[in-house]
């Protein structure tokens, strides 16, 4: 299921002291099965542009297709298009209602008027995906830990199976634990195949150890579009955003300027520790021997 | 500042969320709180400003132990708190009468109450938005006009309880470089309760609470060296402290770093 | 969606009309509305629109934005005006259909009615637009003041409207966002009957409710946090204080009342 933004422009409160161009003209594509990680401060238009991709925005000026449909045309389904780009809000637990963590999560199915038993089938399955236990089912979602919560919700989002999954800041608020399984949980779902995964973050660190793409946004237009390590080769640019890059990189580049041979599009911590070693590793030897 | 013995907290469930805890907090000290969600360090934090009177135990805060509600106003006077949800804490619709509203409450006389709150907003920096309503800010800017409410009161010690969970990265640089000046030039000791490691890098002295108790204390050099305990306390240390490690496994001896400029410096003197 | 709604809302400036004591904003809103209540003439009507537009080009806010708080209540409008128009059976029928009549007096009525509402709200909106919410219960609190002698909790109510007048951008932002994350998983809150849309309304009320109740706990906790114990032994920053400019603008009042009056004769 590609996704094509074709020079897509979205105002908010046009005509009023409020207006704000939130997307300026941003063009960009996502193939099947790509894992992408968009990033860029608080109002830089990442979460304006995530709404784009399942119509609940639609722009101003130009076009968003999926899967070659223009969502902009009359007769396009809808439901149809939110059903096939899943979309996880930010601090998602905060939608909860129902009075079973098993009904909350079968909001979604039963809204595309499956049968109960698919929709059971599906509840099972995507409370198995985030790692909620089958005696979880039946409490209310009200009595869980927060993290908990957040699990049901995004279950709920992807009970609907959907091709593309979008998620909003998934690991926001969440303590350093919370943060690495939740972010282990959408590595894993990328891992099992067949879908898309596109994660909103601001934290660079967590994009460049997920994600083999990177859109960075900066007032409402797509500043890089690029792998990890190209897009950390712009240090500076990306502190004048408000974004820094992870320190592993921040290292590495410093260490170049010191004129350490570390190899290019080295950031990852093992990578880096062995790129270090193999610079200083001559002189090491040396000494010992 | 702040000294607590046996200090315990139960929850009316029943819940012991703070379990007989002894520490000090000393004047003037940056001093950061890690713990994973439910480790008790919010409740440890409500104990501090008498927002909760401890069900075992004592907490002294500057000189004074709570014992009722007048007591408890008294020690809020001294020891500030700001909260993690920006929204959930600003009161008033105007940024200006919101870092009023903890001075009306002292009953302290208007010019005064101009005075300070014009003082305060150009501490942190928010003079400009100073009639702005508080919800067209973003997230670093209302953690910075609620700083300005607490330092208004001219309290002695600030809790912050993981005030920049909510932010981005650059509200939190942008709090973070508020607080520690204030921790420097103005004086306020500071009680720094995160979930980011690199934060509480920055502290001079850490905390780590768990189920309720001290699990362990130290510089965060100390703290941060014992990397395998604070894995298992559900926490993680900073980047540059895990690739020293790795660095000595490899048999690279990177010693005592903990930023990515301490890496660069010492990665240089080993090289040379 | 949500957001547009602009009734009530604060718009910060810095014009007269901003700075005009909180309390001469509400005595003059109150006089106009009285005024509005006492024309009866479509001249009355045009003097006091002319009054609404004078005072909205001093703000600087403009016709067009309050003209977009009056979208809110057309249906109301709307509804004002028909029931006006069918149900009043006096004066020369102009059309009938069974028991439906429609007369030159109820037209006329009708008129006036929609024409009466469409003032007043344009009218308090000028009130709410220039008078920030705490300035506005301040304003209150200070008028009500006496009637503490009675018991009456004028300052616990003041806070009372101005937290809730505090909380109601972020709960709309609140409401907006939950919806289009229930959307997300395929609902659907346009469609449909009245029953059907109520209940479509759950998945957005019940998270709204529980989002509320914790943002009240945590405000309470924060605002006892900073010394808050009520409005005993409380000091304000901002003491009101009347000046020329409010005794400036109690004369205009004076002159759009002095001038309905005389028209009163005229149709």
């Amino acid at each position: 299921m590609p996704i094509e933004v074709v020079n897509a422009t979205y105002i908010y409160m046009p005509g009023t002291p409020f207006e704000t161009r939130a997307l300026d003209g941003v063009s960009l594509s996502i193939a099947d099965g790509e894992f992408v990680g968009i990033i860029g401060h608080t109002g830089s238009g990442k979460s304006t542009l995530v709404q784009h991709l399942n119509a609940l925005l639609k722009p101003t000026l130009g076009s968003v297709y999926v899967n070659g449909l223009n969502l902009n045309d009359k007769d396009a389904n809808l439901r149809d298009v939110r059903r096939a780009v899943g979309l996880v809000f930010q601090y998602p637990e905060y939608q909860l209602f129902e009075e079973t963590v098993r009904k909350d999560i079968a909001f979604g199915p039963n809204n595309l008027g499956l049968e109960a038993a698919d929709v059971e089938a599906r509840v099972r399955e995507a409370a198995q995906i985030v790692g909620l236990s089958e005696d979880l089912l039946d409490r209310s979602p009200f009595e869980l830990s927060g993290g908990q919560k957040r699990r049901v919700a995004i279950a709920g989002v992807l009970a609907m199976r959907p091709n593309v999954l979008v998620l909003d800041e998934p690991a926001a608020g969440l303590d350093p634990r919370g943060r690495r399984e939740m972010l282990a949980l959408v590595r894993d779902y990328h891992a099992r195949g067949g879908v898309t995964v596109i994660m909103v973050s601001h934290s660079m660190d967590d994009v460049a150890r997920m994600c083999s793409r990177i859109i960075v946004m900066n007032h409402g237009r797509v500043a890089f579009d690029a792998p990890p390590a190209q897009v950390f080769a712009h240090g500076d640019e990306l502190a004048a955003m408000g974004l820094g890059i992870p320190a592993c990189a921040q290292l590495a580049n410093r260490l170049r300027e010191k004129g350490f041979a570390i190899p290019k599009g080295v950031f990852a911590l093992e990578e880096l520790a062995g790129a270090i070693t193999a610079c200083l590793g001559a002189e090491g030897e040396d000494g010992h021997a | 500042m702040i000294k607590a013995t046996g200090l315990t907290y139960a929850y009316e469930d029943g819940f012991d969320a703070v379990r007989g805890v002894d520490f000090e907090v000393y004047e003037g000290e940056f001093l950061a709180i890690l713990g994973h969600n439910g480790s008790g360090k919010s409740t440890l934090a409500k104990l501090m400003n008498a927002l909760f009177l401890p069900t075992g135990g004592e907490i002294c805060v500057g000189g004074i132990v709570a014992k009722n509600e007048d007591d408890a106003f008294r020690v809020r006077e001294k020891c500030g708190m700001v909260f993690q949800n920006p929204d959930n804490q600003i009161v008033a619709t105007i940024v200006e009468e919101d870092v009023a509203f903890g001075l009306e409450n002292l009953g302290v006389p208007s010019a005064e109450i101009r005075r300070r709150v014009d003082a305060a907003l150009k501490t942190v920096g928010m003079e400009e938005h100073a009639l702005s309503a508080p919800h067209m800010l973003s997230g670093g800017q209302k953690q910075r006009v609620a700083i300005a409410g607490v330092l208004a009161m001219r309290p002695e010690i600030i809790v912050f309880d993981e005030a920049t969970a909510m932010l981005d990265p650059s509200g939190r640089a942008e709090v973070m470089r508020v607080v520690r000046e204030l921790n420097k030039t103005g004086g306020v000791t500071v009680i720094w309760i995160t979930h980011f490691m690199e934060e509480a890098a920055q502290a001079e002295r850490i905390l780590v609470m768990d189920e309720g108790k001290i699990a362990m204390q130290g510089t965060p050099v100390e703290v941060f060296a014992r990397v395998e305990e604070i894995r298992a306390l559900g926490l993680d240390a900073p980047e540059m402290i895990l690739l020293a490690e790795e660095l000595r496994k490899r048999g690279v001896p990177a010693q005592n770093v903990m930023t990515v400029d301490e890496m660069v410096v010492e990665l240089c003197r080993l090289k040379s | 969606m949500l957001k547009n709604i602009t009734l009530g809302q604060y718009f910060p400036g810095d014009s007269v009309v901003h700075r005009l004591d909180p309390r001469t904003k509400i005595w003059m809103t109150i006089g106009l509305i009285l005024a509005v209540f006492c024309v009866s003439s479509f001249t009355g009507y045009a003097i006091v629109l002319a009054y609404i537009v004078l005072a909205a080009s001093i703000t600087g806010i403009g016709m067009r934005f309050l003209v977009r708080g009056v979208k809110p209540i057309l249906a109301i409008v709307i509804i004002t005006f028909a029931l006006n128009t069918f149900f009043t059976s006096t004066g020369n029928t102009l059309w009938q259909w069974n028991f439906i009549r429609v007369t030159d007096v109820g037209l006329k009525n009708a008129a006036f009615m929609a024409i009466r509402l469409m003032l007043l709200v344009l009218g308090t909106q000028i009130l709410t637009l220039t008078t920030s919410p705490i300035a506005l219960t301040d304003g209150l609190e200070r008028m009500m003041r006496p009637l503490a002698k009675i018991h009456f909790p004028a300052h616990e109510l003041a806070m009372l409207m101005s937290i809730a007048l505090r909380f109601v951008p972020t709960l709309l932002e609140e409401a907006d966002k939950t919806m289009r994350a229930q959307m997300a998983r395929g609902a659907d809150f346009e469609s449909g009957n009245l029953m059907r849309r109520a209940r479509a309304m759950v998945p957005l009320m019940v998270p709204l409710f529980v989002s509320a109740f914790r943002r009240a706990d945590e405000l309470a906790l924060a605002m006892e946090a900073r010394c808050y114990r009520g409005g005993t032994g409380r000091t304000r920053m901002k003491v009101l204080k009347y000046a020329r400019i409010d005794l400036m603008a109690f004369l205009t009042l004076a002159a759009l009342i002095v001038c309905v009056v005389l028209v009163r004769g005229l149709i």
